[in-house]
Formats: C-alpha cells, sequence, structure tokens
C-alpha cells in the first residue's frame, strides 16, 4: 500500500495534472467556449505567478551556491564575494520600487553601461576574427568569404556611393537563400515544439515527476 | 617560453595550445621516446568483441585466459623488436589496423579487413583456393578444432578485394609458420574460448601491416579521415629565435586591428557628416511600419514592447526614439510593456527624450509604461485577453491602470490598433506572432537588430508582421522617413567605415593566408 501511495503521490497525480491542464489550454486555445476561456484563463495566470516564483527560487539558489563557494573556500570564492554584495546592493536599491532613484542609478550608472560596453567589444572581436579565421580556404570559405563580405558591406549605407546595386545583391542574398535557411529552421523547430508538447500531453514526457 | 612551430608566436610556459593560431604545443622534450613493442597491440585491443553477459567465466580460467594473454604480447613483443620500427607513428600504427574497428562497425563484418588466421589461411592458400578471406565469424570454430587440422576457411565464389600483401606473402608458402606462438597458445584455451573472446588477439598478425583495403563509396572515406586523425601528429620544429622587429609586429599587429577599429568608428563622429545621407533610399520593409502608423486614426492605442536589453540599445534606441517621436507626433495613444526585467527603464529613457518635443503629450493620458511581465508566452497570453487585469499597476507611479486616461477602452489586446515589437533576439518577435498575431486581428510590426533579421524576415514575407526595421540603417531610414535626422543618422558614417575595416582586414588576412600558402609550396 505504502509502494502504491508513493507512486501514486511521484508520478500518477503530477502525470493526471499535466495531461489535464495541458488539453484544457490546449481546447482553450481552439475552441471558443466561456468556461474553458475562463478556466485557460485561470491556468495561464497561475503559470506567471509561478514564473515570477521561479525567479525568486533562481535568486535563492545563487545566493546558496555562491555562499557555500565562500564558504569551502573553493576556486574563485573572491568572485562568489563580488556577486553576494552585488546582490544586497541592488536588493536594497530596489527597496523602493524600481523607479526610485536609487535604482535608477544603478541601471544608468552599472547596468547600462556594462552590458553596452561588453556588447561593443564584439566590434573588436569580429575585427579580429576576420582576419585571422575569415579566410578563403576551400571553396565553401570562399564562397562563405564573399557571402559575408557582400551582407557585409550592403548593410553599410557607404555601399550606395560605391556601387548602388550593392544594396540589392545584399537584399537578395537576405530574402531568399538566407530566409530560406531560416524558414526551415523555424519549420523544423516548430515540429519539434508540437511533439514535445504532445508527448507531455500523452504523458511520455515526465521529467517533472522523475 | 614555448614558441608555436606554426607562426612562431612565443607563449607561456605550460601552454597547451598555441594563443595566435590555436595549434597544439609540444615541446620536443615532452615527447616521450615510444618503445617500440607498445605500438602494436592496442588496436588488437580495440577489435575485442563485446563481452558476453550470458556466459559467466568459470573459476580457474581467469588465470589461464591471462597466461594465455601474457604468451601471446610476449611472443609479440619478440616478433615486433625483430623487424626495425620507425619511430613515427604513423608507420607503428598501420592504417589497417588503425580502420577496422571503425570499419567493422559502420559496414558489418568486412571480408578482407579481418586479420588470417595464422596456420589456417596458409593451409587454404596451399591448397589452391585463391586468395584467402578470412572473416571474424569462422575464426572461433576454426580455433575449437585441433590446431593441427585447422579447418579449412570457405573462400567466396567472387572475392570482393584484393588480398592484402601479407596474405600475398604467406600464399608464397612461408615455412616459419610453425614458429609462430598462436598455436601453443590454442591449446591452452581448448574449452573456454567462450569465456573470453580472446582468440582474436592471438590470432591478430604482428609482423608486416596490411595494406588498406580497397572500399568503394563514401565509407571508406570517413575510414580514410579517421586515419588521418589518429595517424597525423603535430610537426614538431625547433623554433628559430625571432628577431627584435618580428616580435614588435606579432605584438603589435592584434592591437594595431583593435586600433583601426576604434578610429574607424570613433572618426566618423569627430568629423561630421563627411557623406550625404538625403539619398539613401528606404527599404519596403522600413516604409511598412511607417505606412502602418500614418494609418492609424488619431487617438488609437498603440502597445510598444521594449523586448531588448542595453546591450543591443546601439541599433534599437534610434528605432524606439524615431517610432515614439512618430506616435508622439500623430496623437496616438502609447503604451508600453516588456518581457524583460530591463525593459521599462529603457522605455522610461525614451519617453524621457521623446516627450519634450511634443509638449501637448502628458505621463497617463498620451503614454504610460506597464512596466516588466514574467511569464513570457503565458504572461503575452494573459495580457492579450485581458491587459489590465495582467498588469494592474503602472510602473512609474504604481498606480492602478483603471485610472489612467490612456488605457481607456482598452480591455483586450483587440482594442489596441497596433502593436510595434522592438526585439534584441528572434525569440520575442515568434512569441508575439505565436501567441498574439495568429489569435487577434491586430496589427504586428517589429523592429529587430541586423543579427536577429535572418530569422525575422520569414515573418515578414509570409505576412504576419507588416513591417520590419533592421538595425542601424534602418533606425535611419525611418528618421528620414519622419524627417527627424537624429542618432541613427549620425551613426551611419561610423558604421559604414567599422564595416569597411572589417572587410579589408578579412581580405588581407585571406592576403597573407595565400601567400604564405604558395611559400610553403615552393
Amino acid at each position: 500500500v505504502k509502494r502504491i501511495a508513493s507512486a501514486a503521490i511521484t508520478k500518477v497525480i503530477p502525470t493526471a495534472i499535466a495531461i489535464i491542464a495541458g488539453l484544457l489550454v490546449l481546447a482553450d486555445f481552439f475552441l471558443e467556449n466561456l468556461y474553458l476561456d475562463s478556466l485557460g484563463q485561470t491556468l495561464v495566470r497561475w503559470t506567471v505567478i509561478m514564473g515570477a516564483f521561479a525567479l525568486l527560487l533562481g535568486l535563492l539558489n545563487i545566493l546558496a551556491v555562491h555562499g557555500q563557494r565562500i564558504w569551502r573556500r573553493q576556486r574563485g570564492w573572491p568572485y562568489s564575494i563580488v556577486l553576494l554584495v552585488t546582490v544586497v546592493v541592488v536588493l536594497v536599491a530596489g527597496v523602493y520600487g524600481p523607479q526610485s532613484p536609487s535604482m535608477d542609478w544603478v541601471f544608468t550608472h552599472v547596468q547600462h553601461p556594462l552590458q553596452a560596453t561588453f556588447f561593443s567589444l564584439l566590434a573588436f572581436f569580429i575585427a579580429s576574427a576576420a582576419y585571422r579565421v575569415f579566410r578563403a580556404r576551400t571553396l565553401e570559405s570562399t564562397l562563405l568569404l564573399i557571402t559575408g563580405l557582400i551582407v557585409l558591406l550592403g548593410q553599410a549605407p557607404l555601399s550606395q556611393l560605391l556601387w548602388d546595386r550593392l544594396p540589392l545583391i545584399k537584399d537578395w542574398i537576405l530574402a531568399i537563400p538566407s530566409t530560406a535557411g531560416a524558414r526551415g529552421i523555424l519549420l523544423g523547430a516548430a515540429l519539434g515544439i508540437v511533439t514535445t508538447g504532445l508527448r507531455v500531453i500523452l504523458g511520455l514526457d515526465r521529467q517533472y515527476s522523475e | 617560453m614555448i614558441y608555436c612551430p606554426n607562426c612562431g608566436t612565443s607563449n607561456r610556459d605550460g601552454s597547451r595550445f598555441c594563443n595566435e593560431c590555436g595549434t597544439p604545443l609540444v615541446q620536443p622534450s615532452s615527447i616521450p621516446e615510444r618503445p617500440p613493442t607498445v605500438a602494436r597491440p592496442q588496436p588488437s585491443e580495440a577489435a575485442l568483441p563485446p563481452e558476453r553477459p550470458d556466459e559467466e567465466a568459470k573459476p580457474g580460467e581467469g588465470e589461464r585466459v591471462q597466461e594465455v594473454l601474457e604468451a601471446a604480447a610476449l611472443s609479440a613483443q619478440e616478433e615486433i623488436t625483430a623487424e626495425p620500427v620507425e619511430p613515427d607513428i604513423g608507420e607503428a600504427l598501420p592504417v589497417s589496423d588503425l580502420a577496422e574497428p571503425v570499419l567493422s562497425e559502420v559496414e558489418g563484418p568486412i571480408p578482407s579487413v579481418a586479420p588470417p588466421v595464422p596456420g589456417v589461411a596458409e593451409e587454404s592458400e596451399e591448397e589452391g583456393e585463391g586468395p584467402a578471406e578470412v572473416s571474424a565469424e569462422p575464426l572461433e570454430p576454426a580455433l575449437r578444432e585441433e590446431p593441427e587440422e585447422a579447418a579449412p576457411v570457405e573462400a567466396p565464389a567472387e572475392p570482393e578485394v584484393e588480398a592484402p600483401p601479407q596474405e600475398a606473402e604467406l600464399e608464397e608458402g612461408e615455412p616459419a609458420k610453425e614458429e609462430r606462438p598462436a598455436p601453443s597458445a590454442m591449446e591452452i584455451l581448448a574449452g573456454i574460448e567462450d569465456a573470453l573472446p580472446v582468440a582474436p588477439i592471438i590470432a591478430k598478425p604482428h609482423s608486416a601491416p596490411l595494406a588498406p583495403p580497397t572500399i568503394p563509396g563514401a565509407d571508406f572515406e570517413s575510414a580514410r579521415l579517421f586515419e588521418e586523425i589518429v595517424v597525423s601528429r603535430p610537426a614538431v620544429e625547433v623554433p628559430v629565435p625571432e628577431g627584435r622587429w618580428t616580435r614588435l609586429w606579432r605584438w603589435a599587429r592584434l592591437r594595431l586591428v583593435y586600433l583601426l577599429v576604434a578610429l574607424a568608428v570613433i572618426a566618423p563622429f569627430l568629423v561630421g557628416g563627411i557623406w550625404s545621407w538625403a539619398n539613401l533610399p528606404v527599404a519596403p520593409d522600413v516604409k511598412g511600419v511607417y505606412e502602418a502608423v500614418e494609418a492609424l486614426p488619431e487617438g488609437a492605442a498603440v502597445l510598444v514592447a521594449y523586448d531588448y536589453d542595453p546591450a543591443t540599445v546601439g541599433e534599437l534606441r534610434p528605432q524606439a526614439l524615431a517610432l515614439t517621436h512618430h506616435l508622439m507626433a500623430r496623437g496616438l495613444r502609447i503604451m508600453t510593456l516588456s518581457l524583460l526585467p530591463e525593459g521599462p527603464a529603457l522605455a522610461q529613457d525614451i519617453f524621457q527624450q521623446a516627450a519634450p518635443a511634443h509638449p501637448e503629450v502628458i505621463y497617463g493620458r498620451n503614454y504610460i509604461n506597464l512596466g516588466y511581465l514574467a511569464g513570457q508566452e503565458a504572461a503575452l497570453r494573459a495580457f492579450a485577453r485581458d491587459p489590465l487585469d495582467a498588469v494592474r499597476r503602472d510602473y512609474v507611479t504604481r498606480e492602478p491602470l483603471a485610472d489612467f486616461a490612456a488605457l481607456k477602452g482598452v480591455e483586450g489586446i483587440e482594442d489596441v490598433a497596433l502593436i510595434i515589437e522592438l526585439a534584441g533576439n528572434q525569440e520575442s518577435p515568434r512569441r508575439w506572432i505565436e501567441q498574439v498575431g495568429s489569435r487577434y486581428d491586430v496589427g504586428l510590426v517589429a523592429g529587430v537588430t541586423a543579427a536577429a533579421e535572418p530569422q525575422v524576415r520569414p515573418y515578414y514575407q509570409s505576412g504576419q508582421l507588416g513591417g520590419l526595421i533592421s538595425g542601424l540603417p534602418g533606425a535611419a531610414q525611418y528618421e528620414l522617413l519622419i524627417r527627424r535626422p537624429a542618432s541613427g543618422v549620425a551613426s551611419l558614417g561610423a558604421q559604414s567605415a567599422a564595416h569597411l575595416v572589417i572587410i579589408l582586414l578579412a581580405l588581407l588576412g585571406s592576403l597573407v593566408y595565400w601567400i604564405g600558402e604558395r611559400r610553403r609550396e615552393s
């Protein structure tokens, strides 16, 4: 009896909840029904609330992991101290709301410049990579090089001054071959999502109970 | 200090790969002298068939098998030491030995790859049955027989593969077959062959390497590639001392690249408008966004989704600013929402930049910031059904949304006349299209980074997006459309120069590579 009860709690009940919830939300997507609408909306709202709680859990997890690292003096533990101090500072700054002057200062003078700077460094890395790696070694790499240079030049307005047909060639590359590949990826991903959804609804994927 | 054998760059002691070109760094002193007696048994071990779980080894058989293995290894060592062995790995590990396990896994049993059984192959060949082709399967039954009465191996009617040179040698009849230790090992193995499938190890030829099999098809190409990877070893050269100028050039090369990029980005801003952008053509997809806004009646509600973070402000801030100016100038009600935590602050920054140019607009009446909504797809679905239920308070004043005139009449997403999605990645537009655009009758346009454009463009081509602004050029085009040139247009010079520098660097890199290749060939 104990084994059956354990299996019911750990496997049967979570699977039943997942299947029923999945079917209800799916039916709500396709059917127009007042009760289904209400039920679907409730379930979706629960998901949003759980998503917000997941953020909180993520924060607690980070605190626990880095706290342990400091306690055990693991490799790089001084960085963990920096992280924990930063978490505390941002939490204190945000006590009075996201639009408080302290939070606004943290965003404007710390987060914004840091993120923008890190992303801007890509320009230097791309230039370095273009010199060291982007080489015409084989036929395929030569084709890639030529295509990349056309798109790169066509993206810049300077190409208008060099040759007025260059932007047209760039547009063709982006609209036809590039979009064809992107569409294939999107369709493949969509089919994968459908398959995964079906597996969850049919109870074949039960990661939540395993 | 370790010098790279490929490019000559000096690397720190203990480095495993070159910091410049990635070539593995193997110091000459660290290469062990490979004893010639060790290399041979490895492929044989790799060719061991899997263990049989259904048959348990009897007590005492393990020790006997160990003895047999040791005897076989000893005899193999004697044979190998008797012949000159090149220190090169490629010579020591014959192609067929290395490729055998791979080929047999890929195509099943390959007749020519399996090693001939000493004593068995010779006998069958002496009987004039042509080139012997012994597969791994008949090997064990043959060994179960007495060594003197080795069962004749059936040769296929149509030999598919030529006999390797070693078999040709054996065909001539070598009197040395009694010298091999394999038959004595067979005697020890009598009765316990099934305990451990060691027969192939003992029967493996240890003298001359087998010639590579001639197998047609793509699988052989894979095997050849595998052989190349396994056999080839990096060339280790004694580093030649470099001159001062060479070292200086190596040190300065990368820094020169960075300096060029920095100058290309900064100089156009300092010099100013050296190019005229008056004739910059406007792409149809950008015009689609402009026309969608123009088509809205005055006072209509527009939702702008700020789904980007500070990393991509360089491209998306000019777009957002131009769009907000256009929306405010048209007298439309603007509400902003973000699926990223950083989005609301970026939206507020845009409002603070744009609002002073339109004195008639007031926060709460003409525009409102709804803040951040957690939950991605689920959040969008909840918001689309009932916006005022999904978001209860505004981002700035934290007052209930029902109190704001900017949201008057907005009870569902269909009460919004247009949704403008500003995204730093390709996933966000997809979410809006899947959860909102496909279900509700509401117009949807997007502004994205140039990197995200290829993944978003299919939605524009299919008509699911009414317009698409891409990157900095798209922002500049929109600024020209609303006749308000700003940071988008101003940044085009820097972007053009940076692109030009990157193109020149790529061409220069290829040129240097070609010249180097020519020199090496000559």
